[in-house]
């Protein structure tokens, strides 16, 4: 997994490194420029829902549609967009029930997927190679097949509507237990048998050597977990009907439906509000998440 | 005075179907330095994880000090081990690596808890003897000055230095060691192998040393293990194993150049023939008919062609190569024969070189006959004796 990312780089260099040396130094240019204007239109492409987004949240409902891509932004209608986003529905519970399901599920899904990952990795036992061919499997269940027994659960344990009913399914990800195996696979044995000879529990060896190894790979897939469980709308829309546990896209819905149907500057200022802690995570992140998707383990 | 005797007795292991151990019985006494040798993926080190419990035996049963260890989990069996690539805690500190054995054994799962765990009672006090107890370990490695560096900030012989200090700091009953030196370059290999020695004097505690590499074996213990196959096939001193090999794959194992070994054939009375020319040796009982002749590269004399040496006993040769080691010549010779062609080495001292140089030229071989190791086709010693030259006259 590691080579597709070291090889760009590598070929980035080259080039680099001829543009500077060769006498056609000057085709060489033209080829960069080519290619980056190539990236920065696709990128312009990628980015244009959120720059509309927050272009619009930022103007007066009657130039919305008139002049979508005007430069002409209204700052006072913009605060008034913003402010009222947060009057006209609960946005700080939205927030705050996202935050509690978002970490409430990566506390659980940590716990239990480490600690099945490194039995797969690294424990020898009757089974294991029929248990972790399971988890492939379970990897290619889209998760709308187990929706409906769920939901029929939790409705007849009385849980819908709770914080539970909105974290239950998405306890166990296949997805960690196959990314922390392969990672853990790569922690050398001779460690794990020196720390078991010096008297290590299995339970000390995960956390004191191995998860400080797999950093990373918890970044990346922190990343992972939180934007697709902030971001979900389609299990709360199944589980939530009261307002009081609504996370920030259902959250959005109500809004549409209820309050702003049509103000439209309002309803993406909402938008860029709930947007902007996933923001904000990446960019601390970023370092640790690009080492963990590549995989650059450790020596 | 602990015994720390470590005994095998009839140890199988089969990974799937594959047998890797096969029927292994060894007695290390109390405070011995025991070399195991054999070639890569012999099961020397399966055989040392199996002593320190990392793996477990299909049948047959480990002894420590006298009692059974087989239902004892690592931790419990008191051994210690030095692992090839050192096996160094990645991200903890040097003094952290070494602390760790000390802070498992002494402090119960609840004191060592990070953080939490300084506020159970007791704990402080016996952080405060571990950490002098490290100390001192640090000094007898000369390491006291690397303790804050991780492990990725060490050099090769340093990381060597610091696993040797988290095995000793315990004071196990028995050291095993896999391989712990091949990792570093030859001259630091060798410095290292003194200092074995010595820590191995000093403390007094049972060795078990792994290694593939013939000439730690022979250099660094009183006894060798040779192991082949996942066999033992012979337990002695460097110097049986040298000169009193009891299996073809001994002889070829040990000594460098390797020992050659050539075709054999034995008469109905006994006597051994090399290439058609009748040596002084008798093979005693055997009615092997087609022998393997195993010589060393000194036993073996070379002298340049004379027509009248090939009447007493000389085989004829060319020379092929010969290599100045400045205390000694190798001379690679080629012999061809009805049963196809040879390659055979010797070693002889400069003063006997008169006249021997030219690629290509003929030269003679003269067997010492008091040297050779004859081996049936199956590879075991064959005994015989080699017959006085008065008494072959005699007869013929
Ligand atoms: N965990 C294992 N699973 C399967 N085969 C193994 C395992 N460990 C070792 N082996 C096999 O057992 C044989 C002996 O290995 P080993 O004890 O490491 O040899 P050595 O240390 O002498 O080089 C090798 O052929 C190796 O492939
Ligand atoms: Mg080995």
């Amino acid at each position: 997994m590691a080579t597709p990312f070291r090889s760009s780089n590598a070929d980035s260099d080259v080039l680099l490194n001829k543009a500077k040396t060769t006498p056609a130094g000057g085709a060489r240019l033209f080829k960069r420029i080519g290619a980056h204007t190539a990236l920065l239109i696709m990128a312009a492409i990628v980015l244009l829902p959120f720059i509309w987004m927050l272009m619009t949240s930022l103007k007066d409902p009657t130039e919305i549609f008139d002049t979508p891509f005007s430069l002409r932004f209204d700052w006072e209608k913009g605060v008034e967009n913003y402010i009222g986003a947060f009057n006209a529905v609960p946005m700080i519970t939205f927030m705050i029930n996202g935050t509690v399901v978002v970490l409430g599920i990566l506390m659980v899904q940590l716990v239990t997927s480490i600690g099945a990952a490194y039995a797969l990795a690294k424990i020898e036992f009757r089974g294991k190679s029929i248990l972790f061919a399971f988890v492939v499997f379970a990897l290619c269940i889209p998760v709308q097949v187990p929706a409906l027994p769920l939901y029929l659960g939790l409705a007849n344990l009385g849980l819908l509507n709770t914080y539970f009913a909105l974290m239950f399914p998405w306890f166990l990800s296949a997805f960690a237990i196959f990314l922390f195996r392969q990672f853990f696979k790569s922690f050398p044995d001779e460690i794990i048998s020196a720390a078991r000879l010096d008297g290590f529990t299995e339970f000390e060896i995960v956390t004191r050597l191995v998860l400080p190894s797999a950093k990373p790979a918890i970044a990346a897939f922190s990343i992972f977990s939180i934007t697709a469980h902030w971001n979900d709308l389609y299990w709360p829309l199944i589980v939530i009907n009261t307002v009081d546990y609504m996370t920030p896209p259902l959250g959005m819905m109500y809004f549409r439906d209820a309050e702003a149907g049509t103000n439209y500057g309002m309803l993406m200022a909402a938008a860029a509000i709930i947007t902007t802690p996933l923001l904000l995570m990446f960019l601390f992140a970023q370092r640790q998440f690009i080492q963990g998707i590549t995989m650059t383990g450790f020596k | 005075m602990i015994d720390s005797t470590i005994s095998l007795s009839k140890i199988v292991k089969k990974f799937d179907a594959t047998p890797v151990l096969r029927n292994v019985d060894l007695n290390i006494e109390s405070g011995e330095f025991l070399t195991l040798v054999g070639p890569s993926g012999c099961g020397k080190s399966t055989l040392l994880r199996i002593i320190a419990g990392l793996e477990m035996q299909d049948t047959g049963s480990v002894f420590i000090g006298g009692r059974s260890v087989d239902h004892l989990r690592p931790k419990q069996r008191d051994v210690a081990m030095v692992f090839q690539s050192y096996a160094l805690y990645p991200h903890m500190t040097v003094a952290e690596n070494i602390t760790m054995p000390l802070l498992m054994q002494r402090m119960s799962f609840a004191q060592r808890f990070p953080v939490m765990g300084r506020w159970v009672p007791g704990s402080q006090h016996i952080q405060k003897n571990i950490r002098k107890e490290v100390e001192t370990v640090a000094e007898h490695l000369h390491i006291e000055k690397l303790l804050e560096r991780k492990p990725g900030q060490l050099s090769g012989g340093q990381r060597q230095r610091v696993a040797l200090g988290r095995a000793m700091v315990r004071r196990p009953l028995a050291f095993l060691m896999d391989e712990p030196l091949s990792n570093l370059d030859a001259r630091l290999r060798v410095k290292m192998r003194t200092e074995l020695a010595e820590l191995h004097q000093r403390l007094g505690t049972t060795f078990i040393y792994v290694t593939h590499d013939q000439v730690e074996a022979m250099t660094m213990s009183k006894r060798i293990a040779v192991m082949m196959d996942g066999e033992i096939v012979q337990l002695g001193t460097p110097d049986e194993v040298y000169n009193d090999p009891q299996d073809i794959r001994v002889a070829q194992f040990i000594g460098s150049p390797p020992i050659n070994i050539l075709p054999g054939e034995v008469n109905s009375a006994g006597n051994l023939s090399l290439f058609g020319v009748e040596c002084r040796y008798r093979i005693n009982g055997s009615n092997q008919k087609n022998v393997k002749i195993g010589v060393r590269p000194e036993d073996l004399q070379i002298s340049e062609f004379k027509v009248g040496l090939i009447e007493r006993g000389g085989l004829r040769g060319w020379l092929r190569r010969l290599e100045n080691l400045g205390n000694e010549y190798i001379a690679h010779i080629d012999m061809d024969c009805d049963d196809g062609h040879w390659q055979i080495a010797v070693r002889f001292p400069p003063e006997e070189l008169n006249g021997i140089g030219q690629p290509g030229a003929a030269v003679n071989i003269f067997l010492n006959e008091a040297k050779i190791f004859v081996f049936s086709e199956t590879g075991d010693r064959l005994s015989g004796e080699a017959m006085l030259q008065s008494a072959v006259e005699k007869a013929s």
